[in-house]
């Protein structure tokens, strides 16, 4: 393996930036990588290798030039196939956008990052049309594991989760609506960060749930994971959702000691996890000096299906068109999911927008003293592919259906929740979410970075058998 | 002694009852469900709606508005 694939992400912007490192030297290591490992992952659907040379030539050529060429210089990202890069088709892991016209211009934060010196190297794999929790497409193929190729690497940003992981890139790019980063960061034994709802652009990412969408950065430290996000934020007029509030920067705080007021959350978010789950869970709880009191969110199973309910019948709706004229173009499990929404009732999904108000406010009433809850990603770690079952209150229940228990009801209410891989000896990681209230990151990153200096939490480059 | 039955709008709904319902409201909604799909779309449509029961019985205050854009 390269020196380059373990250098964190912000130790080869610094070298790039002084002169160190060539951007180009970085980026052709991580081409090489992605052709020697991807065919063992399938976690890209596209590289990028002259753009990419091109922009790292550029980038040295700044440097070389006594230009500072920003603060993510000459780092590599892998973006999830459902961002427009300019000039490049997106899939959206859809046969059906296969022949669709190439992008006009970028999604926001695909600009933010080429901006901060970022260069994109591979656009990846992902459930179609963000619809699922595996990445097991049709099409396109299933994205292995790269710590266990026999396992999933969840979804439905699994090709950018496994990329990072196997160091083909040191950041990914995903998008969340239930659970599609927290879920593949999990299994795959990355960071993830899916942040406030409205707090990154999502102009330039192909719509699922608009309700419920967020975007967010994927990578193998939480420092990488906080150059990234800080990079990516920022008003933006082209989405409706976007805050209009100040850029708020977590990296400076990464190391700020301020005790944190921690929780753990019980009920619903135990109840079905296994018992290495609940392990890791209550290590890091223990290790973040977390209350004994459970804290209890009522209603949670209730806003885990408001959320389910909203999705298929928003995604139907997104999708009806192309649904009437041409079902067979869709992958058989987006298909099935998407025409169940369409013939949903109307009640139930304006039930299902109010009851969000008021489960805010439960939501709400939790942080008044707490600034970090925790939860488990997934009730168990990394899916074997050929695993078709989980026991979800008491009854086998079809796995890929119910993986995002603990995560469906977070994202609901649009809260911020940062997903830190807990590996406890030689253990499979484990997906830990560190929630706290809108708009308050920073607390995540401050946990999550205690975390990863207490050796608790930690991302490897993985190198697939 | 048998266990009591749940009353009759406490039941699960039984795939033939979720069948009945997704074949018309296909129908009046202008949506044909390829053949392939139709036991897809009936376990997807019981999942939701088995479990969206609770959901359903809240009572939501007037003021329990869906919001046009949501903020957290």
């Amino acid at each position: 393996m390269s020196a380059f694939a373990t250098m964190t992400a912000a130790g080869i912007a610094d070298a790039v930036r002084t002169g160190k490192v060539r951007a180009s030297a970085v980026v052709r290591d991580a081409l090489d990588r992605i052709e020697r490992v991807d065919a063992t992952i399938n976690a890209c659907t596209a590289t990028f290798a002259d753009e990419a040379l091109a922009a790292a030539a550029a980038v040295d050529a700044t440097v070389a030039n006594g230009g500072d060429p920003g603060p993510m210089a000459g780092v590599p990202v892998a973006v999830k196939n459902l961002f427009d890069m300019a000039g490049r088709v997106t899939l959206a892991g859809a046969h059906m956008l296969r022949d669709a016209p190439p992008a006009v211009q970028d999604a926001t934060t695909v600009r933010r990052l080429r901006d901060a010196g970022a260069i994109m190297v591979a656009a990846t794999n992902m459930d179609e049309f963000a619809y699922g929790f595996t990445t097991e497409n049709e099409f396109y193929g299933v994205t292995r594991n790269p710590r266990d190729t026999n396992r999933l690497a969840g979804g439905s940003s699994g090709g950018s989760a496994a990329a990072v992981a196997a160091g083909m890139a040191h950041i990914g790019l995903g998008s969340d609506t239930n659970g599609s980063i927290r879920i593949p960061a999990a299994f795959s034994g990355v960071f993830g960060l899916k942040p406030t709802f409205g707090r990154l652009s999502r102009a330039g990412a192909i719509p699922f749930v608009a309700s419920l969408d967020h975007v967010g950065p994927m990578a193998r430290r939480v420092d990488d994971l906080a150059l990234a996000y800080d990079a990516m934020q920022g008003a933006d007029a082209r989405d409706p959702a976007c805050t209009l509030r100040a850029v708020d920067p977590v990296r400076p705080f990464l190391s700020d000691d301020t005790p944190l007021r921690v929780g753990v959350l019980g009920g619903w978010f135990r109840a079905d996890a296994d018992a290495a789950v609940l392990a890791a869970v209550d290590a890091a709880a223990e290790m973040l000096g977390a209350a004994t009191t459970r804290v209890e969110l009522a209603e949670a199973r209730i806003a885990r299906f408001a959320a389910f309910a909203i999705t298929a019948a928003e995604g139907a709706n997104l999708h009806r068109r192309t649904l009437c004229e041409r079902p067979e173009d869709f992958d058989g499990a987006t298909r099935d999911r998407l025409l169940a929404g369409a013939l949903l009732p109307a009640g139930l999904v304006i039930q299902a927008q109010r009851f969000r108000r008021r489960f805010q406010e439960t939501v709400r009433a939790a942080f008044a003293d707490h600034d970090v809850l925790i939860a488990p990603a997934t009730p168990c770690v990394a899916l074997e592919r050929d695993r078709q079952m989980l026991t979800i209150g008491g009854r086998e229940m079809p796995a890929r259906a119910h993986i995002g228990i603990y995560t469906q009801p977070l994202s609901y209410v649009g809260l911020p929740v940062l997903v830190a891989p807990i590996v406890l000896g030689d253990a499979f990681p484990v997906g830990v979410q560190l929630v706290a209230a809108p708009w308050a990151e920073r607390a995540l990153f401050r946990a999550a970075a205690r975390l990863e200096a207490a050796g608790l939490a930690h991302a490897g480059v993985a190198e697939p058998a | 002694m048998g266990m009591k039955p749940l009353p009759e709008e406490k039941r699960p709904f039984d795939r033939d009852e979720i069948a009945a319902y997704a074949d018309a409201a296909a129908r009046l909604c202008g949506i044909a469900v390829p053949a392939t799909s139709r036991d897809g779309v009936i376990a997807n449509l019981q999942t939701i709606l088995n479990n969206s029961a609770a959901l359903m019985e809240l009572d939501l205050g007037w003021t329990d508005e869906a919001a046009p854009v949501f903020q957290p």
